[in-house]
């Protein structure tokens, strides 16, 4: 004769054991270890901001009008390099309500380069079209998680633009490239 | 069967219920945890802005250009729908097809330019025909 002393006991321990089993199977399951360079949501955020930047300094002031980043690419050589590091850093990343809040606290930094395709040799050349290291900012370390953002302009030489730009002086389509990084 | 001890049977079923909510709000929270990574690698890897900017540039390319028949002029313009096709292909990996055709629209205050884009960078593809109207 089986003694059947204790069943509740018994169901309870099975019971408790069954909680503990899955909750042991819950914890070793779903934990990751999530590092800084690995959570890609600063990430996102960052090239949707200069995204943002570059699409509003694309835009023209008027309807059928050039477009501010389009004037500073014509002038490439000359001063479309610093009116476009004080746009896109003072007028559009670093602006706050109020006094502009300077680095540590907003502390991106940036290079520029321009892509072209010398008609030609047919081959795609670069150069560099600004940086914040050449501006008071810092340089690249490659430990930064930096992202890039890309956006195509218009050059036309019908247009005034500086000279020295390395680009076949034609109607043509370029595309700037932003790598962005907080350091 | 002797008489089993059956005090504090609420107090066992209590305890059993609430382990079991416990239980549940910890799947949610495990869940919490990754939601964000899933979400911003996704925004990340769909390239919106990229289309977005192709968009916009090729408008406006359409905007600027009248119907000519001028052979250097559309040559011109073949160079310029070039230079999309090998600089995407060169630093977007993605594969960038535009044409712009200006057609003239007889008894219409506007002419039509009729714009196709093909774009693929291997995930994601987007095809267009979009029809822009341009003063005559």
């Amino acid at each position: 004769m089986v003694g059947d002393d204790a069943q509740l006991y018994t169901i309870e321990g099975v019971a408790a054991g069954m909680i503990m089993l899955l909750t042991a199977y819950l914890v070793l399951n779903t934990t990751s270890v999530f590092t800084p360079g690995d959570v890609h949501i600063p990430d996102m955020q960052l090239e949707q901001t200069v995204s943002d930047a570059l699409a509003m300094m694309d835009t023209p002031a008027v309807n059928g009008g050039r477009s501010d980043l389009a004037r500073f690419v014509q002038n490439a050589t000359g001063s479309g390099r610093a009116d476009f590091h004080n746009a896109l850093m003072a007028t559009y990343l670093r602006s706050t309500t109020g006094p502009p809040i300077q680095a540590p606290v907003n502390d991106l930094q940036y290079e520029a380069q321009i892509y072209y395709r010398q008609s030609a040799t047919g081959s795609v050349q670069n150069m560099t079209f600004t940086r914040s290291a050449a501006n008071g900012g810092r340089e690249y370390l490659a430990r930064e998680p930096a992202v890039r953002v890309t956006r195509w302009v218009s050059y036309d030489p019908a247009l005034p633009h500086t000279l020295g730009l390395p680009w076949d002086n034609r109607e043509q389509a370029l595309l700037l490239e932003v790598m962005v990084w907080r350091g | 069967m002797e008489r089993l001890d059956d005090e504090a049977q609420w107090i066992v079923l209590m305890g059993f219920i609430v382990s079991i909510g416990i239980f549940f709000l910890a799947i949610i929270i495990s869940q919490s945890t990754i939601v964000g990574q899933t979400t911003s690698e996704a925004v990340l890897e769909f390239p919106k802005t990229e289309i977005q900017d192709v968009r916009s540039e090729v408008i406006g390319l359409a905007k600027a250009w009248e119907v000519t028949a001028n052979a250097g002029e559309l040559a011109k313009r073949a160079a310029v729908l070039e230079d999309l096709r090998v600089l995407a292909m060169a630093r977007k990996n993605a594969v960038l097809t535009v044409s712009v055709d200006p057609v003239t629209l007889a008894d219409d205050p506007f002419n039509e330019s009729r714009i196709t884009i093909h774009f693929n960078n291997g995930v994601t593809e987007y095809d267009e025909f979009h029809k822009e109207y341009i003063e005559k």
